[in-house]
């Protein structure tokens, strides 16, 4: 068995004072850093080889007790995840989960802010056909950061637990994994059924334009209505058997993603990196097993994993 | 109920009585026409619900909106001068008797 561990996570705040660090891999449990502890586990468990992914202090720190250090990229991109974290509790109560999440965001902002500008954008990435749009008059160029930093925001939380889901699902579906290695082409729709059977995104609130009614029910101007979106994904009303999860099912018209004019506008990029995961999977790995109990990351908003221990048995 | 034919890729011919007011594309997946993928379900996004209209029928139909103009750009067949997005089609009596093709592939 080999074990990659990623060791790539930062901490800040109270937390990074008391463990004399910024990496949480190197922060202590008890008499030993949370990474020592990690290796030694895997070792215990039988591991032949194991690599770690992390930055130069990792690598410092465990080089002789590993087989491989694949260094990280330095160029931030952690920071996304604590961007995503807090905006997506701020779409939910006003709770110490958002307040905590908004703190840790001041110390990000302004690499988020200085990542939508055009300078730091790949030529022809998304970020830049953005500012292209906005040269060819499409856009008004005011507009052009924020939309990039829609992308930011708004798409990498989501596919990130969109795919890990995903896993999720097939993991403990081994028949339905079976189904997807002996036809690839099954890919698309099985990440289509994990969309609906786990709703990545759980919630989305919307606002009364006016007085209205729903489904019979008065609502007034301006009532912040809440969408349970993962609710009506298991909606019997609609869903033949809901609660089973079947990548066959094909479906049509579930809610993870919106619906009309205000459903998600980078649904055809995470389906296309749902197609692009599921497929290179099916193809090389031909059995998913749970290796442990599953942690998850509690979020206002979405259904997110903090952890999704996993054996991946190769073809 | 209107009633509309679904030509298939292969020739072959699918008739079906529509309920009015849902859209060409829910009645074609409420039905299981094969063919029609509609996987943003209905919000004019994917253009996988992709159909041509019959030349016969194009003109009696409400004209595409700019969103649905800006999706049919992104068909994964090649344009028609009567593609329309099935699921901006919205069913109503006078549309008795509507045929559309259904392309090769929607992906």
């Amino acid at each position: 068995m080999n074990v990659a561990l990623t060791a790539g996570g930062r901490i800040s705040g109270a937390y990074a004072e008391a463990a004399g660090t910024t990496i949480k891999a190197l922060a202590p449990v008890g008499d030993a850093t949370m990474l020592a502890k990690a290796i030694a586990a895997a070792r215990g468990a039988g591991a032949e080889r194991i690599a770690v992914v992390g930055g130069e202090e990792v690598e410092r720190a465990c080089r002789r007790d590993v087989d491989r250090v694949v260094g990280e990229s330095e160029d931030g991109r952690e920071n996304l995840l604590v961007y995503g974290d807090m905006v997506f509790n701020s779409m939910g109560p006003r709770n110490e989960r958002l307040a905590k999440s908004t703190a840790r965001v001041a110390e990000v902002t302004q690499w988020i802010m200085a990542h939508c500008q055009r300078d730091k954008l790949k030529p022809n990435g998304f970020g830049d056909q953005i500012y292209q749009a906005a040269d060819a008059g499409e856009i008004d160029p005011q507009h052009a950061p924020m939309l990039v930093r829609s992308f930011l925001s708004a798409g990498v939380d989501t596919t990130i637990n969109g795919i890990g889901n995903a896993l999720y699902s097939l993991a403990h579906h081994p028949d339905q994994y079976a189904m997807l290695h002996a036809d690839a082409s099954l890919a698309r729709p099985a990440f289509e059924e994990a969309l609906r059977w786990e709703s990545t995104v759980q919630t989305f609130f919307r606002t009364a334009a006016g007085h209205c009614e729903i489904a019979g029910i008065p609502v007034r101007d301006s009532t912040k209505v809440l969408c349970m979106l993962a609710s009506a994904n298991r909606d019997p009303r609609k869903w033949p058997e809901p609660n089973r999860f079947d990548i066959q099912r094909r479906p049509t018209g579930h809610m993870a993603l919106g619906s009309g004019i205000h459903g998600c506008v980078g649904q055809a990029v995470a389906r296309l990196e749902g197609e692009v995961v599921l497929t290179a999977l099916a193809k090389r790995v031909k059995r998913i097993e749970v290796a442990g109990p599953h942690t998850r990351r509690l979020n206002n908003t979405l259904r997110a994993l903090e952890t999704l221990p996993l054996h991946l048995i190769p073809v | 109920m209107p009633d509309i034919t679904f030509i298939h890729f292969d020739g072959t011919e699918q008739g079906l009585e529509a309920p009015e007011g849902v859209s060409v594309m829910q009645a074609a997946t409420g039905a299981g026409v094969a063919g029609i993928v509609a996987e943003c379900g209905g919000s004019a996004m994917c253009a996988t619900c992709h159909v041509v209209v019959d030349e016969a029928w194009a003109d009696k139909l409400p004209p595409p909106l700019a969103n649905e103009l800006e999706m049919l750009e992104c068909t994964a067949t090649e344009r028609q001068p009567t593609s329309r997005l099935s699921c901006q089609i919205k069913l109503t009596a006078a549309m008795q008797g509507l045929v559309v093709r259904i392309p090769e592939r929607q992906q």
